[in-house]
């Protein structure tokens, strides 16, 4: 995608995981793009840094594929934003996508402890 | 529904970049230092995902496209008026078609409806008469229902119109709307009607009061209990004017009891199949329930109901030749304009090497100039609309200008109106033709010559004048192939008109008199000055006549041939040379004498190479002790007395279609 790497952690991210990270985020309440990038740097500890280059086009695809809906509203400052929330097909995903990466994670540790 | 999405997103395409442009923006804001990657990225991206990018090319290849065709008006207009012709023409045919074909009736599951009739070995297929209808309809059989009709034409207040004398359960097997009123029922008064909505219309000025007023029919008052809805006109291929019960039959028909009779198998039978049950299945019992009452029945036949025309294999049969005619027009145009999309390409030969050399590449050209073709053919599809309405309209003007009067006033034709299948047809007809008219000189064009481009030289080696020559050959012949065939078609429909019938109909008159007063009209006319000659006869030409079958005297074989009953002027009247001997006279017509005339063709047929005057022939007597049958001729041994002339009464050659005997006519 030309993003360079010390710019955006998503070419280090496995295919899938982004959404999955946003999809959980939003498991707890609907909330606005930066507050999803918030919560996942926080929760991560500073580990996961995710960019509006990777973030954006990530939750257009979870619209296209109707796992999230958007809406506006008002943030706790008063200004307007997008928040987004979870559907039924997200959550639904959201397992899919939380199997296959375990069972990814499972493969990688049986390799690297071989 | 991920199309959808797609769908609502790129309409909505203002809006929602805007919105994400706020969007990311507030994130870049409230991230302050934080923020890294750049917006316009982020956006290009977010866009990518659905699939935006592609609308734009499009909408380029489309301005572009617009522009060129606006620099060659006569070009693009050439082009509309070339492909909406032939796609007119094509989409009038298929109006026809699909009105006649392939639109179902607008009754209740028109797909499980089947006609059946009986058929013996020789012979026509047969209805059925009263009685059998009310059998079959209180046996189990493969049915839920079983309706039956009779097609008639009648005077309903003064003009004749097509109507239906149908089964008390017509209406609600077939479940259908009516504008007015209420549908037939079971009930004890027979004298009702229900009014087509046409004839509603066109002869009441569509009276809203018109329930519960009486007309006239055939001369018999009727009480109008109800006006069908205009989307449904009969399962007859002749919209009908009206309906009435079947036991109305003996006020339209006349006689007492007119279906009755063991003989007038007139009714036809239309089933509603049971789910599950095919129509083949159903013939079975039919087959057995039939050979119960005529054990000469040799099978039956179904033919589905659903539409006015069946797609059996003899219609499309029929059709296909129709449709490659067409077809072939529309080709010829596609053709035509190829090659002027071509010379076309000539021209622009520089141009596409330039964008060829920039690293356009191929696939992105040939969308480019197939998007132009696409242009031109939406236009084309109007235009073809167009012209398809007003064909219809004027050729229905012209076929009811040019039908005789007293026959236009009885003809209707099924509703021409475009619906969804004519427009689903038009446009897929236009889309193949863009395809057809566009790719070649697409593919041609945008042959790749970068090596040549990059040196500067433009003028290439390209010559299209191969495939040029080869579609103006296919088109030339094409063309001739079609003129040849229209040639064939104009002289076999001259020569059919002008073919000797036999027959001088100039200033014959037939005169339909109420049988009381026949005789009278017949004694009466003679007197009048100006009047030629004034004949009887059972039937009156050029149609008609019973089929019967006869024993020429010296063999044993039964022959069949067409029989009349005339009066001695009849050969006069019309005309028919008496060749030999001579015609009836008026002491022969008087009495019951045992006398006949045949054609020429008969008097070969029965008695090759020998004179047929002085010969005779038996006519057995039919079978069955039947009403119908007393009025057919029955004699041991008629003598022949004359040969006249050969008169044809249909278009095929039939051994015994055109085999004529006529008897004299005793009554009036």
């Amino acid at each position: 995608m030309g993003i360079p790497k010390s710019a955006n952690s998503h070419a280090d991210f496995l295919p899938g995981t982004l959404e999955m990270l946003i999809l959980k985020t939003l498991t707890r309440e609907p909330n606005h793009g930066f507050g999803i990038a918030q919560h996942i740097q926080s929760v991560s500890e500073e580990a996961l840094r995710i960019g509006e280059g990777s973030l954006y086009p990530a939750l257009q695809r979870l619209l296209l594929d109707d796992c999230v809906t958007a809406e506006w509203g008002v943030t706790g400052n008063n200004r307007r934003a997008r928040y987004y929330r979870i559907t039924a097909a997200g959550r639904k995903r959201l397992a899919e996508e939380r199997r296959s990466f375990d069972h990814v994670l499972a493969g990688i540790a049986r390799v690297m402890e071989a | 529904m991920k199309w959808w999405n797609r769908v609502r997103t790129l309409a909505r395409r203002a809006r929602f970049e805007a919105e994400l442009e706020e969007e990311v923006r507030l994130h870049q804001e409230l991230a302050g230092k934080a923020a890294f990657g750049s917006v316009a990225l982020a956006l290009e991206q977010s866009r990518e995902v659905w699939g935006l990018a592609w609308l734009e090319s499009w909408k380029q290849d489309v301005t572009y496209a617009l522009r060129g065709l606006r620099r060659s008006p006569a070009f693009a207009l050439g082009v509309i008026a070339a492909i909406g012709l032939a796609l007119g023409l094509n989409t009038t045919l298929f109006t026809v078609f699909n009105a006649y074909a392939l639109r179902p009736y607008a009754v209740h599951d028109p797909y499980r409806l089947y006609g059946f009739q009986r058929y013996a070995k020789t012979g026509n297929a047969r209805n059925f008469t009263r009685a059998q209808f009310e059998d079959i309809g209180q046996r189990a059989t493969g049915f839920s229902d079983v309706l039956a009709s009779m097609g008639t034409w009648a005077q309903l207040e003064g003009r004749t119109f097509p109507g239906q004398m149908v089964s008390d359960n017509y209406f609600s097997m077939l479940g259908v709307r009516m504008a007015l009123g209420r549908p037939l029922t079971v009930t004890g008064d027979a004298a009702v009607l229900v009014l087509g909505y046409d004839a509603w219309r066109n002869r009441f000025a569509a009276d809203p009061a018109i329930v519960g007023r009486k007309v006239y029919v055939h001369g018999n008052p009727f009480e109008v209990v109800g006006v069908m809805g205009p989307e449904f006109a009969g399962l007859d291929d002749i919209p009908a004017g009206f309906w009435v019960p079947l036991a109305a039959a003996p006020y339209i028909l006349d006689g007492t009891d007119p279906l009755g009779s063991e003989s007038a198998a007139w009714l036809q039978l239309i089933s509603r199949l049971r789910p599950g049950v095919t129509a083949e299945a159903a013939k079975a019992p039919l087959l057995a329930w039939a050979r119960g009452f005529a054990p000469d029945t040799n099978g039956i036949v179904m033919v589905p109901r659903a539409t006015s025309l069946p797609l059996t294999k003899d219609a499309i049969v029929t059709f296909v030749p129709i449709f490659v005619a067409f077809g072939l027009v529309l080709a010829i145009a596609c053709s035509n304009v190829s090659n002027m999309m071509l010379a076309r390409a000539l021209a622009r030969q520089r141009e596409v090497a330039i964008r060829v050399s920039l690293g356009a590449s191929r696939a992105r050209l040939i969308r480019q100039l197939l998007t132009e073709s696409l242009l031109l053919a939406v236009p084309a599809a109007v235009a073809g609309f167009a012209i398809s309405e007003v064909t219809i309209a004027s050729a229905r003007r012209l076929m009811f200008a040019t039908m005789p009067a007293s026959f236009a006033q009885m003809m209707a034709v099924a509703d021409l109106e475009p619906d969804w299948r004519v427009f689903g047809f038009i446009l897929a007809a236009s889309l193949v033709t863009a395809l057809l008219f566009g790719l070649v000189p697409a593919i041609q064009t945008t042959r790749s010559r970068t090596v040549e481009a990059n040196r500067g030289d433009f003028s290439s080696d390209y010559r299209p004048a191969r495939l040029r020559n080869v579609l103006v050959v296919a088109q030339v012949a094409t063309c001739a192939l079609l003129l040849i065939s229209t040639g064939v078609v104009l002289r076999s429909e001259a020569r059919l008109t002008a073919e000797p019938v036999g027959i001088d109909a100039h200033g014959v008159w037939d005169i339909e008199a109420s049988a009381r007063y026949r005789t009278a009209v017949a004694q009466r006319l003679p007197g009048l000055s100006g009047v030629e000659a004034v004949a009887t006869a059972e039937h009156a030409p050029p149609f008609g006549g019973s089929r019967i079958v006869a024993i020429p005297s010296g063999s044993n074989e039964r022959m069949t041939m067409r029989d009349n009953f005339v009066s001695p002027d009849y050969f006069t009247a019309l005309r028919i040379p008496v060749i030999r001997g001579r015609g009836f006279s008026a002491e022969e017509a008087a009495s019951e004498a045992a006398v006949a005339v045949v054609s020429e063709s008969t008097a070969q047929r029965l008695w090759p190479g020998r004179e047929a005057i002085g010969e005779s022939i038996a006519i057995p007597a039919p079978q069955g002790p039947d009403a119908a049958y007393m009025q057919l001729p029955r004699f041991p041994s008629a003598r022949v007395i004359g040969v006249v002339g050969d008169v044809r009464s249909r278009l095929s050659r039939g051994d015994d279609e055109d085999s004529w005997v006529y008897f004299r006519r005793t009554r009036a």
